[in-house]
């Protein structure tokens, strides 16, 4: 036994060694994360030490009850027991207080922990003197029940005792709470009523009730009323906040803005108590700022689910790259679906929601082939309050299934089928606030008689086109932009509206209604130009016609089986390969800009090599369409143009160079060069050297 | 990057190493108690919550960014200073000014002469907002609206400012705001990007839009803005090449996929899985994209209401009318720039065009996404880098003046996504010069935005060159007062 006494004194000797390190370097330690859970074991352990010295002092008071070597034996194991819970549910508690609690109460609790642990280790040493012994403790249960009591009061709040009588008086604002009780006497029992109160009345002043602040302080009355801007009150609260008198003093909590402005304009309209938000006129200040924050701040904060969170695993199965299920935040149960894809749809993706049918809050399936059919488990979405189904193949029959949503609140069934005829079942969604129904089967006069039958919603029909202004129709486009054409190649004109007539010409002439009317995609024959124009115009009803579309086609030429070019450019900011887009077919006629129609050489030459085939050409002409942009330059912007010959792709013929020493770079949009007769070839090169100093822009090579 | 790939070759590092270690180890506690930067990994894990959901519930799930590039004059827009008018040609008191400083193109004027707007205004909707003529169709809409006349911000050039407006830092290579969306929230839609960036150009003198703006910066690259280009094709080499059939492509990319796989595994470059992604993505926007950019399904009405150059690829309204449709479907940042608005000289021959380019399919995508019960969740916000100035640059006539830069007060307005609808936010003095009341500083825009879509500015970091990095730095405050 005494070699057992004599291990755990050592032991507990240790352990406040321990304990006065922690409390010394306190600042400097920081907890690993894997001791944090022995820190928080805490609020278990602690309730060793203090049953423990309640038996002690119990067994002081029986005493005489107990045979005396049995008491002294037992007295003495419990001692040390106490003694060993004691420091270690204060070093735990030490540890969870780490953890970042500050407070008043933390410092109380804390320093009384360690004080107890200390003196309980006194009791050990001091075990013979039985008097000083008997005082101690006897203050050492005092001290435990104090700790006891701001520990608690640190974990379930200091009012957690007397909350259930409080919460009974505790009124319910409404409209007709006077504004004084409802949100003024709060702010001032929050930040004023610590030091102005009945029992510290500081400055003589209590602010606890309206009848002391009416009776005022030390320097008389604090509220005039009707005069927000004498009153002693709002001068101090505007006081720099370093100024000696500014209140709440420095350190304590501030009164906010819409704070001030509501004492403000409460003390502005009369310091009346009794008057409420029904008793005051809409367009009152004190009405306004009342309804639109106050009541809305305390009345609905924010919106508490009581269901359970749905198990991750589950919403990550339910999510894949058509659907996305997503919880509303980490704090919140609730969850919001999504569905995209036309194409993709497929009916399970809303069937199996039915897995969270009671986290889902908000669903929206708009641009779905989705049909009523698809949506029979509706239903089973009890706390759906959002449901959008814009542009779906719903019907009226789908309000049917939402009848059991009794928190649906915002329906969305904008460019769809519905009519009048839902209205009957729409009254059945009680707590319905907002209801879209943009271009629906529904005429004005179907809204507004929707709208009395639904009071309380608020009815969306959107933008209906009253004016009858005729709007310009956009001209037509040419369908991939061909511009570079042989005889057979057909034409295809576009317009992005439905029922939208497209006429054209070929001659050159305005085009009209009486003009030639696009059907089909046409052939164009060159009759043997190199280009032709057409102009074309859209046109319908209820519409201006659009301004005239101008397609110039080329002659397509000779076209090379194969073609390269030997710096296929690559710009910072986009990467296009020229020996593609110098023979798409497509001849820009925009402005340029780096698109997919147009290849830039910077610090290289252009140098294409076309390859014909094996039945030789001979050429007499090439033709590019080209633009420079870069700095003002003295010299032509091109230097030089040449066209070379060959058989075999090493040895080259020139057959044409052109030097060009002065060219007008504003007024450069092609090059043409014409090529002496000669004989054919399989190989041309084209060689287009330019001043370094600027972009090179070509948009097509045409060889004829 | 390299960070990884070495741990990748290690597999296990010392932090690991210790931190299994010490779990069976009881000794290591007292130690690890005492030297705290032992196991110090673990508080920061702790810090950072998880990407892909908001911080708090939020109503707010996507936005479309209208930036007006070149700064539109708050002057001749939303913020009605008629003592201007009255004191048309007097020369701005030095006072008021103060130490601001000035551009280079005004810094040399001897003298600064206040102007007024050209154009009249009128108090609309409920909500008695003043808008100027140049916007009737913004000024139908007003009670959706929210307008916040204090702005400010630090820049006083465009690119400069637009870097600061679209980034946070002045500086380029930050994360884009977009890319900071969409790397918290992630995309809303799995088969599109979910920063999608529009361009388009007025008559207006233009000011040079680049790619930095909509950068991922030092974040992954899938997070970067996604340029839609103004042509018939929004997505270049979308479609798959003649000839070529889908299931052949899915093959294709099932094996390049298996390849890409076996080299993460010996590289542990995270890049290569941003590229497994990429391609994925791709291969589903084939299906996808067509399905949204087709706008001949739209009904009549709504491209009137739009106007009719919502037909014609790469003009505002056709951006606005694409914005909506890619919004709808899910991309969670959409963003348009629509330069033209430096109006130094000429302003009111300029602004004119200027105005009727943005004004009627700006009040049209809002209206738009209202109607269909999508505003709500949809945040809209217009608005340029900075605002200009109350005097004259160049020469001072009756019919016409310039306006140069001023960054200590400009306009934007936002709509939808949980902000008060029908209010302005903010004043500024009588000759609009200086803020006088609740001053809104570009940080503070970025920390309400974010909040309005469940993030808390001061937690979403990403850990960079040893530190961590957020979108409104070490500032920002967000505006409570105009959240719903």
């Amino acid at each position: 036994m005494k070699k057992i006494t004599n291990i755990t004194i050592n032991i507990v000797f240790f352990l406040h060694v321990v304990l006065a390190f922690l409390l010394l370097f306190e600042g400097y330690v920081e907890v690993p994360f894997w001791l944090q859970p022995l820190g928080r074991m805490h609020p278990l352990v602690l309730h060793f030490p203090v049953a423990f010295i309640a038996l002690l002092v119990l067994m002081q008071l029986f005493k005489k009850a107990i045979d005396g070597t049995s008491f002294n034996t037992i007295n003495w194991f419990v001692l040390l027991l106490t003694s060993f819970t004691t420091v270690i549910a204060t070093i735990m508690g030490l540890v969870l207080s780490l953890e970042g609690y500050e407070s008043e109460l933390m410092t109380w609790h804390k320093w009384m922990g360690v004080a107890i642990s200390f003196v309980v280790f006194t009791l050990i040493l001091i075990y013979k003197y039985q008097k000083v012994y008997k005082v101690l403790l006897f203050a050492c249960l005092i001290g435990v029940t104090f700790a006891g009591h701001y520990g608690a009061g640190l974990t379930h709040g200091t009012h957690f005792i007397t909350e259930p009588l409080v919460a009974m008086n505790k009124p319910k604002v409404s409209e007709n709470t006077p504004i004084y009780t409802g949100f003024v006497q709060p702010i001032l029992d929050a930040k004023c009523v610590s030091c102005h109160n009945p029992q510290k009345k500081k400055g003589e002043l209590d602010l606890s009730t309206l009848a002391g602040v009416k009776k005022g302080g030390e320097n008389g009355s604090v509220w005039l009323a009707h005069q927000p801007d004498e009153s002693l009150f709002l001068k101090r609260v505007f006081l720099p906040i370093e100024d000696k008198e500014h209140m709440p003093p420095e350190g304590k909590p501030q009164l906010t803005d819409s704070e001030i402005k509501l004492i403000q304009t409460w003390i502005k309209h009369g310091i009346n108590d009794t008057v409420s938000l029904v008793g005051l006129q809409k367009t009152d200040t004190l009405h306004q700022i009342v309804n639109n924050k106050w009541l809305k701040e305390v009345g609905d904060k924010i919106v508490q689910y009581d269901f359970d969170y749905a198990d991750t695993d589950v919403v990550e199965a339910l999510n894949n790259p058509y659907t996305t299920v997503i919880q509303k935040s980490h704090k919140s149960p609730a969850i919001d679906v999504a569905i995209f894809g036309k194409k993709s749809f497929k009916p399970e993706y809303i069937s199996d929601l039915s897995k969270i049918k009671e986290q889902l809050v908000s669903l929206n399936l708009s641009n779905l082939p989705v049909q009523d059919s698809h949506l029979n488990n509706l239903s089973s979405f009890e706390n759906l309050e959002v449901l959008i189904l814009n542009s779906t193949q719903i019907t009226n029959d789908v309000v049917k299934q939402l009848l059991s949503c009794k928190k649906l609140k915002s329906l969305s069934l904008s460019d769809t089928k519905v009519d009048v005829k839902i209205s009957d079942d729409l009254k059945k969604l009680e707590s319905l606030e907002e209801l879209y129904l943009w271009n629906t089967n529904m005429t004005e006069e179907d809204i507004s008689s929707l709208r009395a039958a639904l009071n309380d919603v608020n009815i969306v029909e959107g933008y209906i086109n009253d004016t009858k202004e005729e709007t310009i129709l956009a001209p037509p486009v040419l369908v991939d932009d061909k511009n570079i054409i042989n005889s057979v190649e057909k034409i295809t004109l576009k317009h992005k509206m439905a029922g939208v007539e497209m006429y054209y010409t070929l001659d050159g002439s305005k085009p009209d209604k009486n003009s030639l009317l696009y059907k089909a995609p046409f052939e164009l024959n060159l009759n043997g130009k190199k280009s032709k124009t057409i102009k074309a115009k859209a046109f319908k009803s209820g519409w201006e016609q659009s301004k005239e579309a101008k397609f110039v086609f080329y002659d397509k030429g000779l076209k090379p089986v194969a073609f390269e070019v030997e710096y296929p450019n690559i710009h910072a900011d986009y990467i296009a390969h020229a020996n593609q887009i110098l023979v798409d077919e497509v001849k820009p006629e925009n402005k340029v800009k780096y698109s997919k129609f147009w290849a830039v050489f910077k610090d290289k030459p252009l140098i294409a090599i076309a390859d014909f085939g094996n039945n030789n050409v001979v050429l007499s002409e090439i033709n590019l369409n080209i633009s420079v942009r870069g700095k003002k330059i003295k010299k032509s912007p091109i230097q030089f143009i040449e066209v070379l010959g060959s058989d075999n792709k090493t040895d080259w013929t020139s057959l044409e160079k052109k030097i060009f020493l002065r060219l007008n770079k504003e007024k450069l949009k092609s090059l043409e060069l014409a090529i002496p007769k000669s004989k054919s070839y399989r190989y041309y090169k084209v060689f287009v050297k330019h001043n370094p100093k600027i972009e090179l822009f070509v948009g097509q090579i045409l060889f004829y | 990057m390299k960070k990884e790939v070495f741990e990748n070759n290690l597999n296990i590092n010392r932090r690991h190493f210790l931190s299994k270690a010490a779990l069976g180890l009881g000794g290591v506690a007292l130690g690890s108690l005492l030297m705290p930067d032992l196991l110090k990994g673990a508080s920061d894990a702790s810090n950072q919550l998880p990407l892909g959901m908001r911080h708090f519930a939020s109503k707010a799930k996507r936005i479309i960014f209208l930036v007006q590039n070149g700064a539109p004059s708050q002057l001749e827009s939303f913020d009605y200073k008629p003592k201007l008018n009255e004191m048309f040609g007097q020369d701005l008191p030095a006072s008021i000014r103060g130490d601001q400083r000035l551009t280079g193109m005004t810094a040399d004027q001897t003298s600064f002469p206040l102007v007024g707007s050209k154009f009249g205004f009128k108090q609309y909707g409920q909500s008695g907002a003043w808008v100027s003529d140049l916007f009737p169709n913004i000024a139908k809409i007003t009670d959706d609206i929210c307008i916040v006349k204090s702005m400010h911000t630090d820049a006083i050039n465009h690119d400069p400012a637009l870097t600061f407006f679209q980034t946070g830092a002045q500086v380029g290579s930050r994360p884009s705001m977009g890319s900071w969306f969409s790397y918290g929230l992630g995309s809303e839609n799995k088969n599109l990007p979910a920063y999608c960036v529009l361009l388009s150009k007025g008559k207006g003198n233009g000011q040079g839009v680049y790619s930095k703006l909509w950068s991922n910066g030092f974040l992954d690259s899938t997070h970067q803005g996604v340029q839609l280009s103004a042509s018939e094709d929004p997505i270049l080499y979308l479609s798959d090449p003649k000839g070529l059939d889908r299931g052949f492509r899915r093959n294709m990319l099932n094996k390049l996929g298996e390849l890409n796989e076996m080299s993460y595994q010996e590289f542990g470059d995270p890049e290569i899985q941003s590229k497994i992604k990429q391609y994925e993505m791709a291969f589903r926007m084939q299906t996808a994209v067509p399905e949204i950019t087709d706008v001949s399904k739209e009904p009549d009405h709504i491209k009137k209401m739009y106007g009719s150059d919502c037909m014609i690829p790469g003009t505002y309204a056709a951006n606005c009318l694409l914005a909506r449709k890619l919004s709808e479907s899910g991309v969670r940042f959409v963003q348009l720039y629509h330069q033209g608005w430096d109006q130094h000289k000429n302003l009111v021959g300029d602004i004119q065009h200027q105005a009727k380019d943005v004004d009627q399919a700006s009040a049209a995508l809002i209206t738009d996404l209202k109607q269909r019960g999508l505003l709500d969740e949809t945040l809209v916000i217009w608005g340029g880098e900075f605002g200009r100035t109350n005097y004259c640059q160049g020469k001072l006539t009756k019919d016409n003046y310039g306006r140069d830069h001023h960054p200590r007060c400009f306009s934007i307005f936002m709509a939808g996504g949980g902000i008060k609808a029908g209010t302005s936010y903010g004043e500024t003095d009588e000759l609009g010069y200086n803020i006088i009341k609740n001053p809104v500083h570009i940080h503070d825009l970025h920390a309400t935005i974010m909040h309005l879509m469940g993030l808390d500015h001061e937690r979403l970091t990403y850990k960079h060159l040893g530190r961590r990095f957020r979108l409104t730095d070490v500032h920002g405050h967000v505006v409570k007062d105009i959240i719903t």
